[in-house]
């Protein structure tokens, strides 16, 4: 189909194979060879130097469309207000009444340290600003706890994977997680707290201090990483950071990475249930970049390097993986 | 902003931050870049430009009116090819009955010794083609072999052998001509061949 297909796109196939592709297109459905190619294609049309083409005459009708589209919804909004009104101005009379019947009594309202969670689910990212004014980004199947207005420390709670760019201000920032914390002023760094999985931590800028639930502590520098088993065995080691902090990008890379790390990976990425079967399998590493491919083009995608068989079991929505 | 070759990162994500505060100017700069880009990807597939107009102004209109949807880069990224992606399918899907839709298609991804062929088949004519090219002079078999055989563009055989766009384009040009003046002979007596014994 790859032939295929860049024959089409040059203009020299024969008739067979241009009705092959043309019937793969029509018949285009996420996963299938075409739409790997399809994607191929683009990927080179994005990178390639394409000339520069203007259309100012479009890109005047997107303004209109645009505009249109805008004073279409203003006006549903409108009406939508209108009868909201309506309804409160009815309410906020009876309030008034009520009200007056009371007798009216000042009460200081306590002030509630509030909790905020941001939780992200399995094939999902986000990122955002704590109140601090520190960047977050959120890998999938993670969640963060901090509080709407921060004590003598800031310090927020995490489950998961997740980039900080901290902030300099006089207070420490502090992650916490189950396997022990991270103590920075300001700088940038990934933590990785997963259950039962290494408490990972790699430091891009800056400096921080690690510590862990038997307060083994480690100072890292720019560029290397800890890591903590769950036996507590502690080690440090010099990483590349870029490959690390990747998916903040929505790009997965491994490099010689245990099948099953990637396996493990993939689910949280896709929210998929992935079976494997054998140790073999389970033990061969996998190196390739994943980026915004669909999951069954990144299944087929491992397939050209990986010797793997996969079947999806529809009652148990559970992708099967064995070696070939 | 001005224009550039590749779009970064952290421009992509800027591009963004603005269509979430509602700055209409963000579309002019996501028109610059993506347009030409998104025009090559669907003519390559259409292969007519009629109508490649009217899916683009779709695509921006839907990345305007769902800006508050988008997360990230990545899913920017995906979006817009994904919506783009769907509708040149849609359209390709919804004009294969129209015959001279099909015809244009053929005429541009078909190459050009299978166009207003004689009524012969299929397989006579690439028997018939094959056996033309066995006996071009040994540069021009392996140009035209690379490119209908092989599916490499004029380019990519300039490179690999060493010789200029230009001369690449002459050896195919002749290789056609050669094989359909002699595919016009083959035409004509398995024609008479018809009316003899059928």
């Amino acid at each position: 189909m790859e032939k295929q297909f860049t024959k089409y796109l040059n203009g020299t196939a024969n008739p067979e194979e241009f009705s092959a592709v043309l019937e793969e297109l029509c018949a285009a459905e996420s996963g299938n060879k075409v739409s790997l190619e399809l994607l191929k294609f683009w990927k080179e049309t994005l990178s390639a130097a394409i000339e520069n083409k203007e259309n100012n005459q479009l890109l005047d009708k997107i303004h209109h469309r645009i505009a249109l589209e805008e004073s279409r919804k203003s006006v549903l909004r409108y009406r939508l207000y209108s009868n909201l009104l309506k309804v409160a101005a009815v309410l906020i009379i009876g309030l008034i009444i009520s009200t007056s019947y009371f007798y009216f009594k000042p009460q200081k309202q306590a002030e509630i340290a509030t909790i905020e969670t941001v939780k992200t689910p399995y094939g999902a990212r986000t990122s955002f600003k704590l109140p601090d004014g520190s960047e977050v980004w959120l890998n999938s199947g993670s969640a963060i706890s901090f509080p709407h207005q921060y004590g003598a420390e800031r310090s927020v709670e995490l489950t998961g994977e997740a980039y900080f760019h901290v902030v300099k201000d006089g207070k420490p920032f502090i992650v916490k997680t189950s396997y022990g914390q991270v103590e920075v002023k300001g700088t940038s760094f990934d933590v990785r707290a997963y259950e039962n999985e290494n408490f990972v931590t790699t430091l891009v800028e800056g400096s921080v201090k690690v510590s862990d639930r038997t307060n083994q502590i480690a100072i890292l520098e720019a560029g290397q990483q800890s890591i903590i088993t769950s036996e507590n065995k502690f080690t440090t080691q010099v990483v590349n950071t870029d490959l690390i902090t990747s998916w903040r990008e929505g790009k997965l890379i491994f490099v010689k990475e245990p099948f099953a790390n990637v396996a493990r990976e993939l689910e949280r990425w896709y929210n998929v249930k992935i079976e494997l079967n054998g140790d073999r399998l389970k033990r061969l590493g996998y190196t390739g970049t994943i980026e915004m491919e669909s999951f069954s083009e990144v299944l087929e995608l491992i397939n050209t390097t990986t010797p793997i068989r996969s079947t999806f079991d529809k009652n148990s929505r559970i992708f099967k993986i064995s070696g070939r | 902003m001005e224009k550039k070759k590749v779009l970064t990162f952290s421009d992509t994500e800027q591009i963004i931050r603005r269509l979430k505060n509602e700055d209409k100017s963000a579309v002019d700069d996501l028109f610059a870049y993506y347009y030409p880009r998104l025009y090559h990807f669907s003519k390559s597939i259409l292969k007519i430009e009629n109508g490649i107009d009217d899916i683009l102004q779709e695509v921006f209109v839907k990345i305007w009116l769902n800006r508050q949807k988008i997360v990230n880069h990545e899913t920017f990224n995906a979006y817009i090819y994904t919506i783009t992606k769907n509708e040149v399918l849609n359209l390709i899907r919804s004009n294969l009955r129209d015959h001279t839709f099909k015809d244009q298609l053929f005429q541009h991804a078909v190459a050009e010794e299978y166009q207003n062929s004689l009524p012969l088949e299929y397989e006579e004519i690439k028997a018939g083609i094959d056996k033309i090219v066995a006996n071009l002079p040994e540069k021009r078999q392996r140009v035209f072999v690379l490119s209908r055989n092989e599916g490499l563009s004029n380019k990519e055989i300039a490179q690999q052998l060493n010789i200029s766009e230009k001369t690449v384009e002459d050896h195919i040009t002749h290789a056609i001509r050669q094989i359909k003046s002699s595919m016009k002979e083959v035409g004509i007596i398995s024609l008479l061949y018809c009316y003899l014994f059928l």
